[in-house]
């Protein structure tokens, strides 16, 4: 396609942008010569212009269109809904026509008759000013035909065209979907004077109008991409000059200027990709106006803060989200007329569409003024779905309830209607929201309406990031996903992650963590490299407690860096086929590091996080259950490890000094009232009184089956009740685990004490000799 | 010779200049009619104004009219103008336009209404 053709599609696009604007205001102040007169010339400019290239379809049905439009503007009509409705369905079928040249270089086939006569009907009120019209029409067309073929004219003169500079009007080829009309209105940031000061008047909305060629430019999206690109390498760069030239003053006060300038340079830069987003927002007024016809709804909607801006490649990632929202608060949220006014509410309900910023991000909102979610019936649902357990919902508080609507394979609608409630969620809305570095909340209350709130990062293409270590290397964590650090000093290591079933759990402020170590993670299965349980308990450990697809986990790393802002690269497709990065950074170091992605993590370690919920759910239901089920256990320690100990096991508990503890061979036992026991040291007790007789150590003496075993603990901490959650045979001197006192405990395994070589339960006066003689 | 563009359509600027340069013409652009009054006020002196008719702000006749009445009697004007504005043309001339232009055109009408003016050799 060539240059020229290119330009007139997107100037034609943009026509139909404002014009659609136009009609949606048109509705309300049907006389405004203001907005019939830029409705006119959208429709005006793309019948002049199609002339040129030799597209006769679009030419007849915009000449039809700009008939009707030229009497409305003179005052010759008066618009009404039918009008309106006739006028939405010329911008439709113009679009249409646009979209197939864009794609296939012509106009296709297509059937307009109907449409153009049903333009001309339109005319008729008046008789007179018709037949005018349509004499008008026919000395057109007559025109039109005695002109020669426009497009061989295009590509007679196209080639020997000299080059237009750049400068001048950039008339670079661009993404058909932006809207440069808004992009000149609210600059890119390379405008000089302020923008047509047009007499508009005070009291109406401004009309959008396309004046300012002359202090904006348009710039082609891949080369602004470009920019940014270079830019990021400058940063770069800087960062480098900035540590190698501390020592030479000369050099310093140099190198100063230049991190002055290239911060300037990046800043203006990355403003030339914003975009207001009222781009977005402006194709709201006509889905609203037609979802609410179909639906039975009466709608207001208000717009705020639309000049707020956005990047430019995530006001795009917004769009369908944002569509989502807005359908389901027509077709969920808003209540018909009859309910409404039921509710002692006015019969027209208000959506609201609000952009602001927030720091570092700009918040956009969809609120209503509708029935709000009932929690039961999410509850219910969710329930009903087998999202979550009953057990567990029933514990939910209302705000986590609401939450439960982000999941997959949710979705309240009771019907299935034709607007939203077709299997796609507002897991959706959350998982594209997430994609762009965004978060998704939502507000409800039953009755009055809801607000669903779109946390988005200004730009992606620099993101401060959190640098971490794993495995000698350094990786970048988004800050967007990472909620909060947790240390874990060497000591702590062993007690604070505990496992189950293999997970490993960490647990914050009563609630359990899922872990994933990043190491294990980037090589599994090598044992070489990743470290074992005793190496990592050597060294101190750091949680990034990060929130991703709907979750949260920790990410277990070596070590932190610092938070740097970093520069957002592409990955080659072999790195981003592993899936685990978003993309590649340079650190001011030099060093590359890959980006983490939250999300593809977590959705990596999904086992665990489906254990966490199981867990979870366990929980509730042993708590539901605790009167019949619970046993009762005592709590003891061994060197920091903790262990449950049946406590209907257990007969006494004994403080001894060391000596006390006689060997057979190299078993210890103890004598226990005439009894010799077998005294179980799996904590390493015994090993780590180091022999002095002195000592204190605790014996906890146990009944199991017909005989009695001790165990060698540090401490008794506390008797609690839990109950077996299930067995694991696998684990070493453990039957199972129980949830005690909040902390997952291994319960030890009395039966699997070896018996004493000479039978269970001999006497101890017998054999007292016989040890004595032995330990002697 | 300097060649003031004034249109409201990208496209058509764009198909104008490409003409224009062709011919060794030098162009500015303007998208409406003030800002090409603009144009006259602050930039070198235009031999020649080729003027929209329908434009957001000020539109071409409007903008003609003010030309004259501030004295820019040495810049020729031609207005571009499309078939359905037949009458406009009557009265562009009356306000002082030299020569008009038919939407859509090409190289040839171009240069046959330039020549007109005695820009070009026909």
């Amino acid at each position: 396609m060539d240059e020229l053709t290119r330009e007139f599609l997107i100037e034609s696009q943009e026509g139909l942008d404002r014009m659609e604007r136009c009609l949606t205001d048109l509705e309300e102040r049907p006389h405004d010569t203001e907005l019939l007169g830029e409705i006119f010339r959208s429709v005006h400019t793309i019948k002049g212009t199609t002339g040129f290239l030799g597209f006769k379809r679009l030419e007849r049905l915009a000449h039809a269109g700009e008939n009707l439009l030229g009497l409305l503007r003179d005052g010759k009509l008066s618009a009404n809904q039918v009008i309106i409705t006739g006028l939405l369905h010329l911008m439709d079928a113009l679009r249409g026509i646009l979209k197939t040249i864009e794609a296939d270089s012509n106009e296709g086939e297509g059937e307009d008759a109907e449409l153009i006569g049903r333009l001309h009907d339109l005319q008729h009120p008046e008789a007179a000013v018709a037949s005018l019209n349509a004499k008008a029409a026919v000395g057109n067309s007559a025109q039109a035909k005695a002109a020669p073929p426009a497009p061989p004219m295009v590509h007679q003169t196209r080639p020997s065209l000299p080059a237009i500079p750049d400068a001048e009007t950039a008339p670079a080829p661009k993404a058909p979907a932006n809207r440069p009309a808004q992009i000149e209105a609210k600059g890119p940031a390379i405008e000089s004077k302020p923008l047509a000061d047009a007499p508009a008047d005070p009291g109406k909305p401004k009309v959008m109008t396309t004046a300012a060629s002359d202090s904006t430019l348009r710039v082609d999206v891949m080369l602004l991409n470009r920019m940014m690109n270079l830019v990021g390498e400058l940063v770069l760069t800087r960062n480098q000059i900035l540590q190698a030239t501390s020592l030479d003053p000369n050099l310093t006060l140099l190198s100063r200027r230049l991190d002055m300038v290239t911060a300037d340079l990046r800043e203006s830069v990355m403003k030339a990709r914003m975009q207001p987003v009222s781009n977005v927002f402006s194709k709201f007024p006509r889905i609203i106006r037609d979802l609410s016809q179909a639906l039975n709804r009466k709608v207001r909607l208000v717009m705020e803060g639309q000049e707020t801006e956005l990047d430019k490649s995530l006001l795009e990632a917004i769009k369908d989200p944002l569509t989502h929202a807005v359908r389901n608060s027509l077709d969920h949220g808003i209540e018909p007329p009859d309910v409404r006014i039921a509710a002692g509410k006015d019969p027209e309900g208000t959506l609201k569409l609000r952009a602001y910023q927030e720091s570092s991000h700009v918040i956009i909102e969809v609120s209503d003024d509708g029935a709000g979610i009932r929690v039961e019936r999410v509850r219910a649902k969710a329930i009903e779905r087998g999202l979550i357990a009953a057990e567990r919902a029933a514990q939910m508080a209302e705000r986590e309830l609401l939450q439960l609507i982000f999941l997959p394979g949710f979705s309240t609608a009771e019907a299935v209607t034709n607007v939203s409630g077709r299997g796609v969620g507002m897991d959706v809305v959350r998982t594209n929201v997430e994609k762009i570095g965004g978060k998704v909340e939502i507000d409800s209350r039953p009755g009055k309406g809801t607000t669903l709130r779109l946390r988005i990062p200004l730009t992606l293409a620099i993101i401060p990031a959190l640098i971490v270590r794993s495995l000698n290397q350094s990786f970048a964590l988004p800050q967007g996903a990472l909620s909060e650090l947790v240390h874990i000093p060497p000591e702590r290591v062993s007690t604070a992650i505990e496992y189950m079933e293999g997970t490993p759990l960490y647990r914050l402020r009563g609630q359990l963590l899922p872990l994933i170590f990043l190491d294990r993670l980037l090589s599994p299965g090598s044992a070489s490299t990743s470290l074992t349980s005793e190496a990592r308990a050597e060294r101190d450990n750091f949680i990034a407690v990060l929130d991703a697809d709907g979750r949260r986990f920790g990410l277990v790393v070596d070590g932190l860096a610092d938070p740097e802002e970093i520069v957002v690269k592409p990955l080659s497709g072999v790195l981003k086929s592993i899936g685990l990065y978003s993309g590649a950074t340079v650190l001011g170091s030099g060093d590359l590091a890959l980006i983490l992605d939250p999300g593809s993590i977590a959705s990596r370690a999904g086992v665990a996080m489906r254990a966490q919920e199981e867990e979870q759910a366990g929980i509730v239901q042993e708590e539901a259950e605790t009167d019949v089920m619970a046993s009762r256990y005592l709590l003891v320690e061994a060197l920091e490890r903790r262990a449950a100990v049946p406590l209907g096991d257990v007969l006494r508990i004994e403080r001894i000094p060391l000596s006390r503890i006689e060997y057979i061979g190299y078993r210890p036992v103890l004598n226990f009232e005439g009894q010799l026991l077998p005294v179980e040291d799996s904590g390493g007790v015994l090993a780590a009184a180091g022999g002095n007789p002195e000592a204190q150590l605790t014996v906890v003496v146990c009944r199991e089956g017909n005989r009695h075993v001790g165990i060698a603990v540090s401490h008794v901490l506390d008797v609690a009740a839990g109950s077996e959650l299930f067995e694991a045979g696998s684990q070493h001197h453990a039957s199972g685990v129980t949830l005690l006192k909040d902390h997952v405990t291994g319960i030890v395994d009395l039966a699997a004490v070896p018996p004493l070589p000479f039978g269970s339960h001999g006497e101890a006066s017998q054999l007292n000799e016989w040890t004595t003689e032995t330990v002697a | 010779m300097r060649a003031l563009i004034v249109d409201d359509s990208r496209f058509v600027r764009d198909f104008l200049r490409g003409l224009l340069e062709e011919k060794g013409i030098e162009c500015e652009e303007a998208s409406d009619g003030k800002a090409g009054l603009t144009h006259l006020h602050d930039g070198d002196p235009f031999d020649l104004a080729l003027v929209d008719w329908n434009m957001p702000v000020m539109d071409g006749l409007d903008m003609l009219k003010n030309m004259r009445a501030e004295g820019y009697a040495d810049v020729k004007v031609m207005m571009v103008t499309t078939e359905a504005e037949d009458d406009f043309i009557i009265r562009s001339l009356d306000a002082g336009a030299d020569e008009y232009l038919m939407k859509p055109f090409d190289n040839e009408a171009l240069t046959e209404k330039l020549a007109m003016l005695g820009f070009v050799e026909a």
